[in-house]
């Protein structure tokens, strides 16, 4: 997969949130964002998974116009913000639903996923009563369960534990092994340094290293 | 199923699985929204049984469709040159204000939690909003089939379960003449009709809240239904959605087929401005 990110802006009302970006990303690479509050980052990553419209530019993912050719990218797991479940259904009823949208994948692949995060033993307890951390780890398995060739991972790391955080930096270092583009951002950059090949500053919605 | 595998139901399943969804978690979940309607429209068929039975010479029996009859009557054309006081009925306006309200409180809200990641998955704006527009209609199903149940149950407790209008009934506790109303067109005017509307209302309103916001949608469709009250017009869609604005119960009414056709002219207006709106939607929340 090639993602080209080719002069992007986006304006809501007045406020300039992207401002003329330009990026190149390829599959089998991890792309760290970095910034603070407010930069941008979200916003970007928002328009790369097809949740917003640009006001100028474009997006293409393998040659194809995001908003025009494509609504989305063909394979993308996303985890923006918080993550969105039913909070009165178990945690692998959430995820089954989510699967059998497309119906790539079944409960030995759940189960997996599940097992991988440590949420098995608390799959079938509703998601109401999961921690944040364990809500953030349903969040990463809900991104990831359908080997998506694109990642894109918005402060996977908010609210895990130690343990978790290595858990999940396993997890994306495989996911670019098996040749998957990840985009991921993170307030700790030293953790961000250690885990992407590549590292694009933004700040006031404009690429600035 | 196995890894890698991918299922050939792929594009139907992904529509059947959003509606799913959206009625488990609109409908069936959100059951309790509608103990206020099922109440309002309990204590709406026992006044009319207690009014019928003070008005009423004889044992006030109201069939099924007496019941129905009264609840859908509506108001009959105001002519403020007669300086009456304006009055909406408040049945009518409760009733399709409450269907107004869920339908600003729901499909959009959906974004914000679980559909976004429902909408990420199925990699599908269409299909997401035709799976919000089978929601609307099936929502305003569920309130036409709550009225009807109730005037079902009321008739089997309280009345006959007869399908034919008590004339003397209508015209002496509805103050409704229905001698040129036979039993198809009377279910047409009080059932089919208001229903397509309600339904047509709901997508435009939903159509609206994409342009704008989910209150914008809500005031669209109360403007309309006030409005309605007020003149007795054609384009008026609130019309069509009382019994008493036919042309074939009151003079200078309005016509049932321009209704459907108003109906169902909103309904593909309403529908294609929404996707087209929805396909540029930026996803927020």
């Amino acid at each position: 997969m090639q993602i080209e990110i080719q002069n992007c802006t986006k304006q809501i009302g007045k406020a300039a949130i992207l401002s003329d970006i330009s990026l190149h990303m390829e599959s089998g690479r991890i792309y760290g964002f970095a910034g603070a509050n407010g930069s941008g980052k979200t916003m970007l990553m928002r328009a790369v998974c097809g949740l917003i419209r640009l006001s100028g530019g474009q997006i293409l993912v393998d040659g194809k116009a995001l908003g025009k050719e494509l609504s989305f990218p063909e394979s993308v797991g996303a985890l923006i913000e918080n993550p969105g479940f039913i909070p009165y259904y178990s945690g692998y009823k959430n995820l089954k639903i989510l699967a059998d949208l497309k119906g790539r994948i079944g409960q030995e692949e759940i189960d997996a996923i599940l097992r991988r995060l440590g949420l098995y033993d608390v799959k079938d307890d509703k998601v109401k009563t999961y921690s944040l951390g364990m809500k953030q780890k349903l969040g990463i398995a809900a991104a990831v369960m359908e080997e998506p060739a694109l990642l894109v991972l918005d402060e996977p790391f908010n609210g895990l534990d130690e343990k978790s955080v290595e858990l999940v930096k396993e997890i994306v270092g495989e996911k670019k092994a098996q040749g998957a583009l990840v985009i991921l951002s993170c307030h700790d950059r030293a953790l961000l340094e250690d885990l992407s090949d590549e590292i694009f500053m933004i700040e006031n919605g404009r690429i600035v290293g | 199923m196995k890894s890698g595998t991918l299922s050939v139901r792929g594009t139907d399943t992904a529509f059947r699985q959003m509606l799913r969804h959206d009625m488990a978690a609109g409908l069936g979940r959100a059951w309790f929204f509608y103990i206020p309607l099922i109440l309002a429209v309990f204590f709406s068929m026992a006044a009319f049984y207690r009014l019928g039975n003070a008005l009423m010479e004889e044992a006030f029996q109201p069939t099924f469709a007496d019941y129905l009859l009264e609840f859908f009557k509506g108001m009959k054309i105001y002519d403020k040159n007669r300086q009456e006081p304006f009055r909406i009925p408040s049945m009518f306006i409760l009733f399709h204000l409450y269907m107004a309200f869920l339908v600003a409180r729901y499909p959009l809200s959906d974004l914000s939690g679980f559909g976004r990641q429902v909408i990420l998955h199925a990699r599908n704006r269409a299909k997401w909003w035709n799976a919000k527009i089978v929601w609307c209609i099936v929502n305003a199903a569920v309130f036409y089939l709550i009225v009807l149940l109730m005037a079902f149950l009321f008739s089997l407790a309280a009345g006959r379960l007869s399908a034919e209008l008590t004339e003397a009934v209508n015209l002496e506790v509805s103050e409704v003449d229905t001698s040129g109303l036979d039993t198809g067109l009377f279910f047409l005017l009080a059932l089919l009709l208001p229903f397509v509307c309600s339904a047509a209302l709901s997508i435009l309103e939903l159509a609206v809240s994409l342009f704008s916001k989910p209150w914008c949608g809500f005031v669209a469709g109360a403007v309309i239904l006030a409005l309605s009250a007020y003149f007795c017009h054609p384009l008026l869609m609130g019309n069509y959605q009382m019994v008493l604005r036919s042309r074939a119960v009151s003079f200078g009414g309005v016509e049932s087929l321009y209704g459907f056709l108003l109906a169902l002219a909103l309904l593909l207006l309403a529908y294609f401005a929404g996707r087209f709106r929805f396909s540029r939607y930026d996803i927020l929340v």
